[in-house]
Formats: C-alpha cells, sequence, structure tokens
C-alpha cells in the first residue's frame, strides 16, 4: 500500500471529522467517514451553508482569505441528542487550486459534562446557603445559652474547660405570687408576658454589661464581671436590679397583669461551665448564686435585698436601707434593702 | 474507581450508621450513599451513563426529543442525585407537576426502573443499594404515572 493510500485509510478512519472544502463556494470536495457519520446525508459538490444553517459563512470566507483560519462551534441535534462540534478551517492549497482544510471535533461530551457541573454547582450553591443559615441559627441559639468567649471555646476544641471566676456580682430574681398567675391564666398568656419581661431584662442588662446565666421558671439569674472582669460589676449589678423593678412598676400600669418581682443580690466568686453533654447549659455555681437566691426570698415584692458586702462596695452612691438581719445558710447576717427609685448617686 | 471498595465491606459495614461532624457535640449523621459511593466525582459517571442509556432508549428517548440537552443533564443529575441522598430533593408536588404534561405508561416506569438498577450495579452499586435506590424511585410511581 502507497503512503497516500496509507494517509487515506487513516484520514478516514480517525474519530475527528475532517472535510476538504472548495475556497470560493464553500463547497465540500472530500469528507471522511466520521464526518459523513455525524452530519449524514451530504454530497460532494454540496454547499457547507446547506448542511450547517446556522454556521456565518460570510465570517469564514473572509477570515479565511485574510488569516486563513477560522474557529467556530456549532451545535445540532443528532436524533435526540444535541451535538456540538468545534470546527476550525484552515486555508491550504490543492494542486494549485485554494482550498480549505476542515477538522471537526466532538464537544458534546465536554459540553454535556459543563451542564452537570453546571447543575451540580446550583444544587451544591443552594445546599450551602442553606447549611450557612442553619449554622447562624445554631449560632444564635448556643450565644442566647452561653457568652460568646465560652461559645467560641466551645466551638473550636469540643468541650468548655470550667473555670473560675474571682469577684461577680449575681442578681437573682423570681416574681410574687408566680403560681397564682400561672394557676390563674391561659398558659400562651404567661409564657408571652415571660418572653416580653425576659427580654426586656435581658437589654436592660446588656446595658450594664450583664451576662443573662439561666432562666427557670419564674427565676431569672444574671451576674456582672464574668467571663470578662469588670472593676464596677457590683454597681453594674444595683444599676441592673434597680431599673428591672423600674420597668416592671412602668409596665404594670399598661398591662392587665401585675408583676412583682423580688430581687436579691450579692458578690462574690463562681465557678462557670457547660454542663451536660446531650442536654448541656452553660451554668454558673458558688457561694454568690446561692446568696442572691436566698436574698430573694428577703424582698418585698418590688424590693431588692442585698449582703453587706454588696452594700459596702456600693457606698454612698445608692439608697440602701438596713433591713434586720437574715439567715443565709451560716447564721444571721445583715441584709439591706436597695431602693430603686431613689437615687443617690450617680451609680444608679 | 472509588465505588469498588464499597463491595468489598461486608455488608454490615457498608449499612452501618457513621458518626461524623461529632466536634460541636454528639451530631450523629447517617451517611448517604451518595457519600458512600464517592460523592459528585463518582455518582456523576451514573448520571452521564445513564443520560446515554436513556436517550439511545427506544422508549424513554423520545420523552427528550424536544428538551434542550441542558435541561435533560439537569434532570437527570439532581434525579440521580436526589435518589441517592446527595444535595438534591424533591417534593412530591415537584414530581407531579414536572411530569404532568408527559403521558407516562406503567410500562414507561418499569423500563426505567430497569435501566435505573442495571445503571447502578454496572457502576459497582451494591445490590441491596440499588433495591434502596429503585425503591425510591418506585415509591414515586403514582406521581409519574399518568397515562
Amino acid at each position: 500500500m502507497s503512503i497516500e493510500a496509507i494517509n487515506e485509510q487513516l484520514l478516514r478512519a480517525i474519530g475527528v471529522g475532517v472535510a476538504l472544502l472548495d475556497l470560493g463556494e464553500l463547497r465540500f470536495r472530500f469528507f471522511n467517514d466520521t464526518f459523513k457519520e455525524w452530519f449524514g446525508d451530504i454530497a460532494v459538490g454540496q454547499q457547507i451553508a446547506e448542511l450547517f444553517p446556522t454556521l456565518d459563512t460570510d465570517a469564514m470566507r473572509t477570515a479565511l482569505d485574510g488569516e486563513g483560519r477560522y474557529s467556530t462551534e456549532n451545535s445540532f441535534r443528532l436524533k435526540r441528542r444535541t451535538m456540538s462540534v468545534a470546527m476550525t478551517a484552515n486555508r491550504a492549497l490543492d494542486n494549485g487550486q485554494e482550498i480549505a482544510v476542515l477538522v471537526c471535533q466532538n464537544v458534546s461530551r465536554i459540553k454535556e459534562l459543563e451542564s452537570m457541573i453546571d447543575s451540580y454547582s446550583m444544587m451544591v450553591e443552594r445546599n450551602t446557603r442553606e447549611i450557612k443559615r442553619e449554622k447562624e441559627q445554631v449560632e444564635k441559639l448556643l450565644l442566647n445559652m452561653m457568652p460568646r468567649s465560652v461559645y467560641e471555646e466551645y466551638k473550636t476544641f469540643g468541650v468548655v474547660t470550667p473555670r473560675h471566676y474571682g469577684e461577680v456580682a449575681v442578681l437573682a430574681l423570681d416574681f410574687a405570687g408566680f403560681a397564682e398567675i400561672v394557676g390563674g391564666q391561659d398558659p400562651g398568656v404567661v409564657v408571652s408576658e415571660l418572653n416580653d419581661i425576659y427580654t426586656a431584662f435581658d437589654r436592660i442588662g446588656d446595658q450594664f454589661g450583664c451576662e443573662r446565666i439561666k432562666t427557670v421558671g419564674d427565676t431569672y439569674i444574671t451576674v456582672a464581671g464574668m467571663p470578662d472582669p469588670a472593676e464596677n460589676a457590683v454597681a453594674a449589678i444595683a444599676s441592673t436590679a434597680m431599673r428591672f423593678v423600674r420597668y416592671l412598676e412602668q409596665r404594670n400600669r399598661s398591662h392587665p397583669l401585675d408583676w412583682k418581682c423580688r430581687i436579691g443580690v450579692s458578690s462574690g466568686s463562681v465557678i462557670g461551665s457547660v454542663v451536660g453533654v446531650q442536654k448541656y447549659i452553660y451554668d454558673v455555681f458558688g457561694p454568690a448564686v446561692i446568696d442572691a437566691s436566698r436574698l430573694r426570698q428577703h424582698a418585698a415584692p418590688m424590693g431588692i435585698a442585698c449582703d453587706a458586702h454588696v452594700a459596702e462596695a456600693l457606698g454612698d452612691k445608692f439608697a440602701l436601707t438596713a433591713n434586720g438581719e437574715a439567715d443565709l445558710g451560716d447564721g444571721p447576717v445583715p441584709i439591706f434593702a436597695l431602693s430603686a427609685t431613689m437615687d443617690a448617686g450617680s451609680g444608679a | 474507581m472509588t465505588v469498588a471498595r464499597h463491595r468489598d465491606l461486608p455488608v454490615q459495614s457498608r449499612l452501618r450508621i457513621v458518626a461524623i461532624g461529632a466536634r460541636w457535640g454528639d451530631f450523629i449523621l447517617e451517611k448517604t450513599l451518595y457519600e458512600q459511593y464517592g460523592g459528585f466525582s463518582a455518582v456523576s459517571r451514573i448520571v452521564m451513563d445513564l443520560y446515554d442509556r436513556l436517550l439511545d432508549d427506544d422508549d424513554i428517548g423520545p420523552f427528550f426529543d424536544d428538551v434542550a440537552m441542558p435541561r435533560v443533564i439537569d434532570h437527570q443529575t439532581k434525579f440521580v442525585s436526589s435518589l441517592m441522598g446527595g444535595p438534591a430533593s424533591y417534593t412530591d408536588d415537584q414530581i407531579r407537576k414536572m411530569h404532568d404534561h408527559l403521558p407516562i405508561t406503567g410500562d414507561h416506569f418499569a423500563k426505567l426502573a430497569v435501566i435505573l438498577r442495571e445503571t447502578l450495579t454496572d457502576h459497582g452499586v451494591a445490590e441491596e443499594h440499588a433495591d434502596a435506590v429503585v425503591g425510591e424511585f418506585a415509591a414515586r410511581r403514582d406521581l409519574v404515572v399518568n397515562g
């Protein structure tokens, strides 16, 4: 077999569509088997425009006359498939006659894969947005349960190291006659009212750098001076307590339900940690928490009770009145009532 | 190919619930077939093969005669992904609306189930997993068959 014959056999057999065109009218002079397989009913002498109606033949001719090369992509239906072909035409000479060598590569699979990647990308992007939204909700929920610094530690390490906080101030609050309110009102109303009040308490606490630790029914506990230490933690918690009372007084004037809080304020050291494995909460423990809870029981409705340690720290900037003695666990100790309305100094 | 690994595992290992992402706590997540069989890189081969088989099939293929290629591909990608627990899911209403204009018969549906199963097993998906995927598909028969 001659070299020419071998070349022709190869040209016919390769998986690339090859055709020769007269440059003048862009008519087919030759096409290989692959070209015929792809483009079906085709004959020598046929114009390329008949086969590819969407092909810009003017642009093709101009490019071949100029640079001598023209590239484009064309899509067409082959049975029920969309076939995409990358076409490159190069000007050449054949026995002195100007021709164009047209080489077509099947890029259908590439186009199909591109479509699939587009489809997948859109699915993933949508999922990513949903995951981000859910993550933000989880973060918001966890930030409601623990201070941000504790949350960051939990997020990074999966655990929280219990920490000792030297000097913090604790406020414990409950409502006088809460059992009667719960028994006499619609549950939805009670929960809605508590939500409203606790939300207001949280906002007031935020203004004074307090961190709400938890609510258990009608008990609300917030602290100042942790996780970041504060020089004026006791003053901050006293100011918060006073504003809690004032807020409720104002609220009671315009609402049918009368909420009477009792507040205990103490100070001292506490331990803060996440407690629990499956159902975890952030909690604080220590004498200051116990004392604040016990002092609360000695507070009059809409009153604030504190111990001598707190009274000493508040000094003359707050209106304090000695209120006898109370047993907080280790025998009788003097307790004080902090006025919510009388501002003795700038502290309130 | 990634999927070959799973055939070597005992059935119990393949089906066991895998704990992942426990960094924040004790969230236990079940690994989907989509993840088990190598995610997008492996499932994409199943999608392309299924696309070829469906278009070449003289019963199913005509449904795609007048549908643009990107749309068919998008449909197949989401179809396989949703059946294998990948990042796509359809509500029953969406499935019904997508097919209510097509004269799909029980035979068409059964043929697609056969092609789906063959494609999955040819790509190394274990028989019981192929059963699960085809089962998911079959569960939606009434939403699709209307002819």
